[in-house]
C-alpha cells in the first residue's frame, strides 16, 4: 500500500513529474528534476521508488490541476464526504478516535474548494446536509468557525472571512498513528475518494507516528498560527433546550419537616439556597431538597406509589440523618466471600435489607442482611440493650442468613436494579436479554428481548411501570414491564451506551457511554436533551442523579468523576478516585457523592459545596468496591468482592 | 501484527505458502490486525462489565461469539489470567507470554485420593467501613498481615485480662474461678479468627458488627464491673462454683476491675463496642437498677471508673455517645443521695466531676466543646445550685462541677450566684440548726464553693500577688515572727482563703514541707486529706498565708477530727462571718476595687 507522505515537502506535482520521468527511465531527466527541486526549495526529496502513486490518482491529480472542471468525481464532494464519515464513524474505537478528527478540517477544506470552484449551489447543500455531522466532532471552541464559514459565498469572500483566510493559506495541522491513516488512505483509494486524498496531501499537516494510536496523542487539530482558540462553552444547540428537573408533585419525601438543628447542620450554600426556598412560608419545614422547589407536571403516565411503601419512607426519612462534609456518614461494608472473582454486579433491593449479587456464571444471589434466627444468647443480650424498637416492616424478600438463587440468564449479568415497590427485580445480561424477577415468588417472570447484542446496564425508573436499559448496540431502550418491546430507542450515542440511571423526576434518563460523553434523554419524545462532554477522556462506567434532580455525577473508567449541573449542562467539578470507577451515590439530601472503585476505596465527596471537592476516602482491603447506596436513612452501604483483581 | 506472522500463518497451511504475493500478504497482514484489534476491543468491553481489569479467554469468546465467529476451544480460563501489566523479562521470546502447563499423569491423579475439598459457599460478610465518618480499627479495616491462624489474636485485649486473673488468682480464694474464665474468654478468642468472624451474622442498618471476640470482651468488661458491685452476689457465686461465694468472688472481681480499666482506657479497636458501653451504663442507673447501683456507692463508684477509661481512651470518638453518658455522670454529680449512710460519697462527686472535666476537654478536641460546657454549666446551675428546694448535696455537686469546669465558668456561672446563695447557706450553718448532719452538709458545700471561688480568684490575683509575696514572706519563720499584722495584704487571697482556714489552713502545713505538724496527724482526718486535694492543684505559694493562721488551723483541725457537735459551732461561726466577708469581697471584686481593699478587712478577717 503506498501512501504519499506530504509532510516530505515536494507537491504533488512534482511527484507526478518525477513519477513520470521514473517510469519512462529517463532517469537523467529525473535527477537533475531532483537537484533542481534541492536547490530551488530547499527540499531533500525521496527517491521515487518508495513513493509508487496509484496511477488512477496520478491522472486525477493531472487533470484536476490542468483541467479542474473536467474533473468527474468534483460534484460528489458531498457524497465523498459522507462515505468517509460513514466510515470513520464505524471503525473501531481507537481508529475512530484517531481519525474522526481529520473529519473536521477536510469538511472546511471541502468548503473551501466549492467556494473556490465557484458552486455555490452545491457548497450550500453540502453544508447543510453535513454541518451537524461534524459539529459534535468540532473541537471545543471551533462550533462558531461553521458558523463564519456559512457566509462565504464567492472566492473572493475567502480572503475577507478570517476563519476561511486562516484555513486556506495555512495547513491545519494533525497528528495521527501511521495504522490508522493506512486504513484511511487505502479506504479513500478502494473508493476512488481522490478529492479527499488530494485534500489530505496538499491541505493537511498530517504528522505520523509508528504504531497504534495511543490515546495521549489525540490532540486537536491545530491551524498553524491560526485561529485564536475562542474558549467558551460548548453551545451545543441540544444543550439549549429547556428540562425541568423539577420532582415529582406527589414525591413522598416533600412533605419532611427539618429541625432547626438540622437546618444548622447544612452547609453553607445549602442554607443560602434553603432562604430562597423557604423566605415566605413556614420557616423550618421543607427544602429537604435545597433550590428544587419546583415541581414538574406529569406528563407520562405513571403509578403511584402503593400507600404501605409511601408510608415507610416517609417514616424512614423522618429519621434520615443530615450528612454533610463536618458530619461524615457511616459506612457498612458488604464482602462477598468465596466468589472467585466471579461478581459481576451488586445491588442493594429497595427494601434496604437484602442484597442482590450477579455473577458470570449467570445467576443472581439474594441475601438478607438481618441475622439469621440462630444468634447467641450474648448478642442477644446486647441487641436488648440497644433496646430497639423492632417493628421493621417485615418486607425482607430472604429468610434471615439465608441466601436466593435466582438461575435464568444464559450471560454474565451485567446489573440489577429492583423497583420502588420492592417487589421487583431487573437484572441485565450479556446475553442481550433483560428479565424481570418477582421477589415473592423468587421467580423469573419475563425475559425482555431487542437488543442487539449485550445489555450492558439496566435501571428501573422510580415510578412503576417503567426501566430503560443500556446496550451494547449504541442504544438505550425505555422500557414499560407491560411491553415486550421498548417504548422508546434513544439513539444518539456514538458508541456503546455503559450505563442508565433514571432523573429522580422519571421524565428522564441519563446514559453514559463509551464515547465518554453523558446524554439526558426526554422520555416522553425519546430525544437527547443535554450531551455533557468534556468531563472524561475514557469510557464512561458510571452514572447517579442526585436526589434533588439538579445535578448528575458520572464516573470513567479511568478514574476520574465529573459533577454535572444538568439544567445548565455545565461541568461543576472534577475529582478523581482510586481505579474504574465502578458505582456512584448521591445521599439522599444531594450533598454529598459516594464512589465505589477497583481500586478498592469508598470516596466521598463534597457536592453541595460552591467548590466541589473530595473529602476522604476509605481503603478497604484491596477488595473492589461495586456498589455504594445511600440508604434512605443516610447511612452509606457498600458493596465489594473480597479477593478482587 | 505484521507481515512476516502473517507468511508464517500461510506456509503452515498446505498449498498456500508459495501462491501469495508479498503485497497480498501486507494487505492481510493489516486486515488481519485489524480484525484482531476489533476482538480485543469487545472483549475488552466484556472484561469492563464483568468489573475486571484482566482480561480472560471468556472474554475473548464472547466477542467472537458476537462477532459470529466460532469460539476458541481448549483455552478455558482455569483461575489464572494474564494480566496486562506483566513484565515481560524472558529474553528468548521477547514480546511473548506463555503459561507453563504442568504435565501430569492421568494414573497419578485417580491414585492419589487428596481430591481437593469442595468450594465454600459463597457468603457475606459485613463490617464498618467508617462510624461518623472515622474508620474504626477492626480487623477487616486494618491494613495488617492476615490474622488467620493467629495464637495472638486476642492478644491486645486478653493479655491484660489474663493478667488481671492470675492476680486475682494469687491473691482472692476465688482465682481459680477467674483464671478459668479468662482461659475460656482467650480460648474462645482463637476461635474467632477472621474468617469466623465473618460468618456473623448482622443486623440491617443502625446495627453494629460485633465480632465473637468484642462480644465476649464487652461480657467480661461488664461481668467485672457488675461483679464488683455486688460484693456477695448469688449470681457470681454461682459461677464460681458456689463455694467461693462471698468474699473470695468480690475479691477476684476487684482484682481483675482494674486491668479491665487499663484495658478499656487504652486499647484501640473499642469503637464498636462504645454504643453498647453507653448503653450499659445507661441501663445501671435506668429505672431498673436504680435503687441497686445508688444505694452502693462502690457500685457507683465503678461505674464512674468504666466511664472514666472510657473517656480516658485516646482512641475513641465520642461526639454521638456523649448524650447518652453525660446524664449519667452528672446525676452521679448530683444526685440528692449515693450510698449509704456514712458513706463518703463526697469523693464520688468530686470524682464525677473530674470526669465531666476530662468529656468536655475530649469533646474541645473533637470541637464542639464550648457548645457542652455551656450546657452542662447551665444544668448544674439552673437545675442545682439556684434551686433552693433541691438538697445540699445537689448543690455541692454543682459547685463541684462547675469547679472543675475551669475558671471561666466559676467566674461567669458561679459569682454572680454566690450572693443570692450564701443567705440560703447561712440558714442551714447558724447555729440554731439542730440537724447535724445538714450542717455537716453546708459546710461541705462551703467548703466547695470557697474552693472554686478561692481557687479563681488565688489564679486570677495570683500574679500580681506573687511578688508582693516574695518579699514578705522570705521564709515561714519570718512570717510567723511578723504575725498576722503584718499581712496587710493588699491582695484578696487570704481573705478569701481564710473562711476555708477551718481545714485549709491546716492542710497548709501539710503541704509545705518545712512545717512541723506531722503528715500523719493530718492523715488521720479523712476531711483534711480531701482538703488537700484541693490544695494540691492551687499554687505552693498560698501556703504562705495560712501558716500565718496557725489558730485557725488548729480549729480545723479539731474539726476534721471530732465530729463535736460543740466544737463543730464554734469552728462554723467565725467561718460563716468570713464566708460572708467573701461574698461581700466579690461584690467589690466585680467592680475592680479588690486591690484597694483596706486592711480593716483583712483585720475583721481575722
Amino acid at each position: 500500500m503506498a501512501t504519499l507522505r506530504s509532510g516530505s515537502g515536494a507537491s504533488d506535482l512534482d511527484w507526478v513529474v518525477i513519477q513520470y520521468l521514473h517510469k519512462n527511465q529517463c532517469f537523467e531527466a529525473e535527477k537533475s528534476f531532483l537537484k533542481h527541486l534541492a536547490s530551488k526549495r530547499g527540499v531533500d526529496v525521496v527517491p521515487p521508488k518508495q513513493q509508487v502513486l496509484q496511477d488512477d490518482y496520478l491522472k486525477y491529480l493531472v487533470m484536476s490541476k490542468l483541467f479542474p472542471e473536467s474533473v468527474e468525481g468534483e460534484a460528489s464532494y458531498a457524497a465523498s464526504f459522507r462515505e468517509l464519515y460513514n466510515f470513520v464513524v464505524g471503525l473501531i474505537d481507537i481508529y475512530r478516535e484517531d481519525l474522526q478528527r481529520l473529519l473536521y478540517p477536510i469538511f472546511i477544506y471541502c468548503l473551501l474548494d466549492l467556494i473556490y470552484l465557484q458552486k455555490a449551489a452545491e457548497f450550500k447543500e453540502f453544508f447543510d446536509s453535513n454541518c451537524a455531522l461534524v459539529e459534535d466532532l468540532a473541537a471545543p471552541g471551533r462550533s462558531e468557525e461553521l458558523q463564519q464559514l456559512r457566509k462565504l459565498r464567492s472566492e473572493q469572500d475567502i480572503d475577507h472571512n478570517p476563519v476561511a483566510s486562516k484555513f486556506w493559506h495555512s495547513r491545519a495541522g494533525v497528528g495521527v498513528s501511521e495504522q490508522s491513516f493506512d486504513l484511511l488512505t487505502r479506504f479513500l483509494h478502494d473508493h476512488k475518494h481522490y478529492n479527499i486524498v488530494r485534500i489530505l496531501h496538499e491541505r493537511l499537516n498530517v504528522q505520523f507516528y509508528p504504531g497504534i494510536p495511543v490515546r495521549s496523542k489525540l490532540q486537536p487539530i491545530s491551524i498553524e498560527d491560526a485561529i485564536p482558540v475562542h474558549v467558551k462553552e460548548e453551545a451545543a444547540a441540544t444543550n439549549a433546550e429547556s428540562v425541568q428537573l423539577g420532582l415529582l408533585p406527589d414525591a413522598p419525601e416533600e412533605k419532611v419537616v427539618m429541625t432547626q438543628e438540622e437546618i444548622e447542620g447544612c452547609t453553607q450554600r445549602d442554607r443560602e439556597l434553603l432562604k430562597e426556598t423557604s423566605s415566605k412560608k413556614a420557616k423550618r419545614t421543607r427544602a429537604l431538597y435545597f433550590g428544587n422547589d419546583k415541581k414538574v407536571k406529569k406528563s407520562i403516565p405513571m403509578l403511584d406509589l402503593p400507600d404501605e411503601i409511601s408510608e415507610k419512607l416517609k417514616r424512614e426519612v423522618g429519621q434520615r440523618e443530615r450528612v454533610c462534609r463536618e458530619r461524615l456518614p457511616s459506612i457498612c461494608c458488604a464482602t462477598f466471600l468465596n466468589t472467585h472473582r466471579m461478581m459481576t454486579a451488586g445491588h442493594m433491593l429497595a427494601n434496604e435489607v437484602d442484597l442482590a449479587a450477579g455473577f458470570e456464571d449467570s445467576s443472581i444471589q439474594l441475601r438478607s442482611l438481618k441475622p439469621a434466627e440462630t444468634r447467641d444468647e450474648m448478642e442477644e443480650e446486647m441487641m436488648d440493650l440497644m433496646d430497639e424498637d423492632e417493628e421493621e416492616a417485615g418486607q425482607a424478600a430472604v429468610p434471615p442468613g439465608r441466601s436466593i438463587e435466582l438461575v435464568g440468564h444464559s450471560g454474565p449479568v451485567t446489573s440489577l436494579s429492583s423497583s420502588a415497590d420492592e417487589t421487583i427485580l431487573m437484572s441485565s445480561s450479556c446475553d442481550s436479554t433483560v428479565r424481570l424477577w418477582s421477589l415473592e415468588l423468587k421467580k423469573c417472570l419475563v425475559s425482555y428481548k431487542s437488543h442487539h447484542g449485550p445489555v450492558w446496564g439496566v435501571s428501573c425508573c422510580p415510578r412503576q411501570p417503567y426501566f430503560a436499559t443500556a446496550g451494547w448496540d449504541g442504544t438505550a431502550r425505555v422500557w414499560s414491564t407491560e411491553h415486550p418491546k421498548p417504548l422508546r430507542v434513544l439513539v444518539g450515542h456514538l458508541s456503546d451506551v455503559d450505563c442508565v440511571c433514571w432523573h429522580p423526576n422519571a421524565h428522564y434518563v441519563a446514559t453514559g457511554s463509551s464515547d465518554c460523553t453523558v446524554r439526558l434523554w426526554d422520555v416522553a419524545t425519546g430525544g437527547a436533551v443535554r450531551v455533557l462532554t468534556g468531563g472524561h477522556k475514557h469510557k464512561v462506567c458510571s452514572l447517579a442523579c442526585s436526589p434533588n434532580g439538579k445535578f448528575a455525577a458520572s464516573g470513567a473508567v479511568d478514574g476520574s468523576i465529573a459533577l454535572w449541573d444538568l439544567g445548565e449542562a455545565r461541568l461543576l467539578g472534577q475529582f478523581s478516585a482510586g481505579g474504574p470507577v465502578w458505582s456512584l451515590d448521591f445521599d439522599r439530601y444531594g450533598s454529598m457523592l459516594a464512589s465505589g472503585d477497583a481500586g478498592g476505596l469508598v470516596g466521598l465527596y463534597d457536592a453541595g459545596a460552591p467548590e466541589p471537592c473530595k473529602i476522604v476516602s476509605y481503603e478497604t482491603k484491596d477488595t473492589p468496591v461495586y456498589n455504594v447506596h445511600f440508604s434512605r436513612t443516610n447511612l452509606l452501604f457498600a458493596m465489594a468482592e473480597f479477593g478482587g483483581r | 501484527m505484521n507481515s512476516e506472522i502473517v507468511k508464517a500463518l500461510c506456509a503452515s497451511c498446505e498449498g498456500l505458502s508459495t501462491s501469495v504475493s508479498d503485497a497480498a500478504l501486507d494487505g492481510l497482514a493489516q486486515e488481519v490486525d485489524y480484525r484482531a484489534r476489533e476482538v480485543i476491543q469487545e472483549a475488552l468491553k466484556f472484561a469492563l462489565h464483568a468489573k475486571r481489569t484482566s482480561l480472560t479467554t471468556d472474554d475473548v469468546d464472547r466477542a467472537l461469539k458476537l462477532r459470529g465467529a466460532e469460539q476458541t476451544y481448549g483455552h478455558q480460563h482455569g483461575g489464572r489470567e494474564v494480566f496486562f501489566s506483566r513484565p515481560r523479562d524472558d529474553s528468548l521470546f521477547p514480546g511473548v507470554s506463555f503459561f507453563e502447563d504442568k504435565v501430569e499423569s492421568l494414573d497419578d491423579v485417580l491414585g492419589s485420593h487428596a481430591f481437593p475439598d469442595l468450594p465454600r459457599d459463597r457468603g457475606v460478610h459485613l463490617h464498618w467501613l467508617a462510624v461518623s465518618g472515622t474508620k474504626p480499627l477492626i480487623p477487616e479495616n486494618v491494613r495488617v498481615k492476615r490474622r488467620r491462624k493467629n495464637e495472638e489474636a486476642p492478644g491486645a485485649l486478653g493479655a491484660e485480662l489474663e493478667d488481671g486473673g492470675k492476680a486475682a488468682g494469687g491473691g482472692g480464694g476465688g482465682g481459680s474461678g477467674g483464671e478459668g474464665e479468662d482461659q475460656d474468654w482467650v480460648s474462645s478468642g482463637n476461635r474467632a479468627t477472621v474468617l469466623e468472624a465473618y460468618e456473623t451474622n448482622v443486623g440491617k442498618g443502625s446495627r453494629h458488627v460485633v465480632s465473637a471476640e468484642l462480644r465476649s470482651y464487652f461480657k467480661t468488661v461488664t461481668e467485672a464491673v457488675l461483679g464488683t458491685s455486688s460484693s456477695a452476689d448469688t449470681r457470681e457465686g454461682s459461677q464460681e462454683g458456689g463455694a467461693m461465694a462471698g468474699e473470695g468472688s468480690a475479691d477476684g472481681g476487684g482484682g481483675r476491675l482494674v486491668p479491665v480499666l487499663s484495658s478499656l482506657s487504652r486499647d484501640p479497636g473499642l469503637q464498636p463496642l462504645l454504643p453498647y458501653f453507653c448503653a450499659f451504663v445507661l441501663r445501671c442507673c435506668g429505672s431498673q437498677g436504680t435503687k441497686k447501683v445508688f444505694t452502693s456507692l462502690r457500685a457507683c463508684d465503678d461505674l464512674l471508673a468504666l466511664v472514666s477509661a472510657l473517656v480516658d481512651n485516646p482512641h475513641l470518638t465520642w461526639e454521638r455517645h456523649l448524650d447518652q453518658v453525660l446524664p449519667v455522670v452528672i446525676t452521679f454529680l448530683v444526685r440528692k443521695t449515693l450510698g449509704g449512710p456514712g458513706e463518703d460519697h463526697w469523693a464520688t462527686r468530686r470524682e464525677a466531676a473530674r470526669v465531666l472535666k476530662r468529656m468536655c476537654a475530649k469533646l474541645g478536641a473533637e470541637g464542639s466543646r464550648a457548645a457542652l460546657q455551656t450546657r452542662v454549666a447551665r444544668t448544674l446551675t439552673t437545675g442545682g445550685l439556684s434551686d433552693a428546694s433541691r438538697a445540699l448535696t445537689t448543690h455541692y455537686g454543682a459547685v463541684v462541677g462547675c469547679r472543675a469546669l475551669g475558671d471561666a465558668v466559676c467566674e461567669n456561672v458561679l459569682l454572680p450566684r454566690i450572693s443570692t446563695y450564701m443567705p440560703l447557706l447561712g440558714e442551714a450553718l447558724t447555729p440554731q440548726n439542730m440537724n447535724p448532719l445538714q450542717q455537716y452538709e453546708a459546710y461541705q458545700v462551703l467548703e466547695a464553693l470557697l474552693g472554686a471561688v478561692g481557687g479563681l480568684v488565688h489564679r486570677s490575683e495570683y500574679n500580681a500577688v506573687l511578688g508582693s509575696f516574695r518579699c514578705k514572706g522570705r521564709s515561714g519563720e519570718e512570717i510567723l515572727a511578723a504575725g498576722a499584722s503584718d499581712f496587710r495584704a493588699p491582695e484578696p487571697k487570704p481573705v478569701e482563703e481564710a473562711p476555708a482556714a477551718g481545714e485549709t489552713a491546716a492542710t497548709a502545713f501539710n503541704v509545705r514541707p518545712s512545717k512541723v505538724m506531722s503528715v500523719k496527724e493530718l492523715g488521720s482526718s479523712g476531711r483534711g486529706r480531701r482538703v488537700l486535694e484541693w490544695f494540691d492543684v492551687r499554687e505552693p505559694g498560698g501556703g504562705g498565708i495560712e501558716q500565718a493562721e496557725g489558730e485557725g488551723a488548729a480549729q480545723g483541725l479539731e474539726v476534721g477530727l471530732s465530729f463535736d457537735l460543740e466544737v463543730n459551732n464554734f469552728a462554723l461561726m467565725p467561718t460563716f462571718e468570713r464566708g460572708n466577708i467573701v461574698v461581700h469581697t466579690f461584690d467589690v471584686f466585680g467592680e475592680h476595687v479588690l486591690p484597694f481593699l483596706s486592711s480593716d478587712l483583712v483585720a475583721t478577717t481575722l
